[in-house]
């Protein structure tokens, strides 16, 4: 695949293995090489500090326990680190309810479960150019 | 006071021992009330008929007469000791009788016949006196009763109950016809029964005895008759005899009147006296005018009764109504609650299914597209079933989630100026295949012309796809028309194939949802059964409609209308 991406790094929070598994692939499919996957905000948080300089942010929403994928928004967003950096929504709620709320939240994407596998490399690369993407279902 | 300043005069200037006089009771055509000035008379009769003793002759004949030997008189009783001579005259004013004056001599000479034409003189200055005296004080009378009225009036007028106004009719009765007692009767139609409800100069026990029924004594006469009714003696009066009559001890005369409002009787209205009374005309008109007031009171009390009963009837169902109000309240409640849950439920199923389906569709797609190694044609195809299984029930949830936001009132569309023609042939290019697959043809209907809509292009691209789809599904060959026409305010667009048709009977169920239509193809049609309630509700959240027409062998035809604007 191409070089383009080789130097990007993303950060997925992810707490279903499967989805993991499949989302590191399909940006493998783009060229993306470094993924910083984590399974809770409980294990991003202790390896925050350690993580280098992050270009995408995909955010799993529904994540166990009261640190969901909206907490998680909340507390990267008040890291400098991450203020401008793009943070995507991925996830399987996807009523009109909660396509508002991730938009209100401040989400710069959203990517519905299942991964629209045709125009998911479109999707990643809008995103890193900056460009708000919302592809509920 | 003026008949015994008479006496005394004629005692003195006309030589006379005794004088008596009697009054005339017109009423009850009688004399009474006699009086005696100078020598007593112990024995004299309280009341004289007309007609009856020399008094009555004289009262009845209206002429002097002139005792001169009393001694052959024998009907002359009585008479003071050693009277001679008596001149018995009617007292008369105007041809109307007012009494009779009597005067006895001891000496002849005191009634001889100038001094006799002297007394007679007197006798009707006495009687022309008398007569004024008699006016005045009917006149007198008359205001008393105007007071009475007029006091009564004023009580009618004032915001008094319905029995305290009874009270005061049956107490001005008393008063302005100078009754000793009256009452007033209402009358139960169904029982027949005249029972008291309002009474004067009587006491309540008293009272409770006088009841009456219909047609049965004056009482119920008058009822029944709805004339008044009066008899100077109850005790002779035939229709007072009756058993049902309670007589009142010490009453003498009664006048009973009913009382109606307009022409419906609502009972009687009596006055007793303690006395001996012919009620006049006048005091016939005087007791119905109270009546009349009685008669308004007693249909006041009787629509005010109907009245509290509607209110009460009224309150009863206003409860009920109040019962079957919390029912509803409740029973919308439950809806309202298993509404919620439905959603809660298909939300959390929707997101249950998606993550594993995520996983299937996709890591499908990555090993179908060789990302995972090499593949062979058939483990291509083998997983393109998968895949195809996976958009399936993808596509299924899609659906039921969307009917769910619909139903919730969640769906919003994104509505955007949108050129029709290139929409259309969207929808057409990505059908191609699947129609040339099947070997029929696909026609196109419109001009690039058409009008520009603001529409949710995703919804209504959804919609023909769906129908188009549809129609492929059940057409074996020929052709589908995809048209499109604007027409008034509208653009209608019509799907029509040459397929199986459908039965007239079918044709209402095609938009009922999870309905399927057995067709005669005779080979499961696959799908949900939710794309066609789902367009319609898509045309239906634009504003417009959408109906199928079909003929059974020869096609079908289904339209939308979209407004423009």
């Amino acid at each position: 695949m191409s070089d383009t991406y080789a130097e990007v790094n993303v950060l997925l929070v992810e707490d279903e293995p499967l989805n993991t598994m499949l989302t590191v692939a399909m940006l493998n499919m783009l060229g993306i090489q470094r993924v910083h996957a984590f399974a809770s905000w409980r294990q991003l948080e202790s390896c925050l500090a350690a993580l280098p300089p992050i270009d995408l942010v995909l955010l799993d929403l529904r994540l166990p326990g009261s640190h969901d994928g909206y907490h998680i928004l909340a507390q990267l967003r008040a890291d400098p680190r991450f203020a401008k950096t793009p943070i995507a929504a991925m996830t399987a709620q996807v009523m009109p309810d909660d396509v508002k709320r991730a938009e209100e939240a401040g989400f710069n994407g959203f990517l519905a479960k299942p991964l629209n596998f045709d125009r998911f490399p479109q999707s990643i690369q809008r995103l890193l150019a900056g460009e708000h993407v919302w592809e509920s279902h | 006071m003026l008949l015994q300043q008479a006496g005394e005069w004629l005692i003195e200037r006309a030589g006379v021992e005794c004088v008596v006089i009697y009054l005339h009771e017109s009423a009850a055509n009688r004399l009474s009330k006699p009086m005696c000035f100078g020598a007593q008379l112990a024995e004299l009769p309280e009341t004289i008929k007309l007609g009856y003793s020399i008094y009555g002759e004289v009262a009845m004949g209206r002429r002097h007469y002139y005792v001169e030997t009393v001694a052959r008189e024998k009907r002359l009783t009585p008479i003071p000791p050693e009277t001679q001579s008596a001149y018995i005259v009617p007292l008369l004013h105007d041809n109307q009788l007012l009494g009779v004056l009597g005067l006895y001599a001891t000496r002849p000479a005191a009634l001889s016949e100038p001094a006799r034409a002297a007394i007679d003189r007197v006798i009707t200055l006495i009687s022309a006196t008398l007569a004024t005296a008699h006016r005045l004080a009917e006149s007198q009378q008359t205001i008393a009763r105007f007071d009475s009225f007029q006091r009564l009036a004023q009580d009618l007028t004032a915001r008094l109950s319905s029995e305290e106004l009874l009270q005061r009719i049956v107490e001005a009765a008393c008063e302005i016809l100078d009754a000793q007692m009256s009452i007033l009767l209402d009358v139960n139609f169904e029982s027949g029964e005249l029972r008291p409800v309002a009474w004067a100069g009587i006491d309540q026990a008293t009272a409770q005895l006088i009841r009456s029924r219909l047609k049965e004594d004056l009482k119920g006469l008058v009822a029944w008759a709805r004339l008044p009714a009066r008899t100077p003696d109850i005790r002779a009066d035939q229709r007072t005899s009756l058993a049902t009559q309670a007589i009142v001890a010490g009453m003498v005369s009664e006048l009973a009147v009913p009382v109606l409002y307009y022409d419906e009787l609502y009972g009687i209205l009596a006055v007793e006296t303690s006395t001996y009374r012919d009620f006049t005309d006048e005091e016939v008109d005087l007791l119905q005018a109270l009546a009349a007031h009685a008669g308004i009171a007693l249909r006041n009390a009787r629509l005010f009764e109907q009245l509290e009963q509607r209110n009460s009837e009224l309150q009863k169902a206003n409860a009920a109504l109040e019962i079957s109000r919390q029912q509803a309240e409740n029973a919308r409640a439950a809806a309202v609650q298993a509404n919620r849950l439905k959603t809660e439920f298909i939300n959390n199923m929707s997101h249950e299914l998606r993550t594993p389906l995520n996983a299937v569709i996709n890591f499908t797609r990555l090993v179908m597209d060789g990302h995972a190694g090499p593949v062979t044609e058939q483990q291509r195809n083998y997983l393109g079933y998968v895949h195809d299984g996976g958009q399936h029930l993808l596509g299924l949830i899609n659906d039921i989630l969307d009917l769910a936001k619909i139903e919730a009132g969640k769906m919003e569309l994104r509505r955007e100026p949108t050129p029709l023609a290139p929409l259309l042939k969207g929808v057409m290019s990505t059908l191609i295949g699947l129609t040339k697959d099947k070997g029929i043809a696909l026609h196109r209907e419109f001009d690039d012309d058409l009008p520009m809509l603001n529409i949710d292009g995703r919804r209504i691209r959804q919609v023909l796809l769906n129908l188009i789809s549809n129609a492929a599904k059940f057409t074996v060959q020929g052709s589908i028309t995809l048209r499109a026409a604007q027409q008034g305010e509208h653009v209608i667009f019509s799907v029509r194939d040459t397929g199986v048709g459908i039965k007239p009977e079918d044709l209402p169920k095609v938009f009922e949802e999870f309905k399927q239509i057995d067709n005669v193809l005779q080979e499961t049609a696959s799908g949900t059964g939710l794309g066609m309630p789902i367009s319609r509700r898509f045309v239906q959240l634009h504003g417009g409609d959408m109906w199928i027409e079909s003929q059974l062998g020869v096609g079908t035809t289904v339209s939308f209308s979209l407004p423009i604007n």
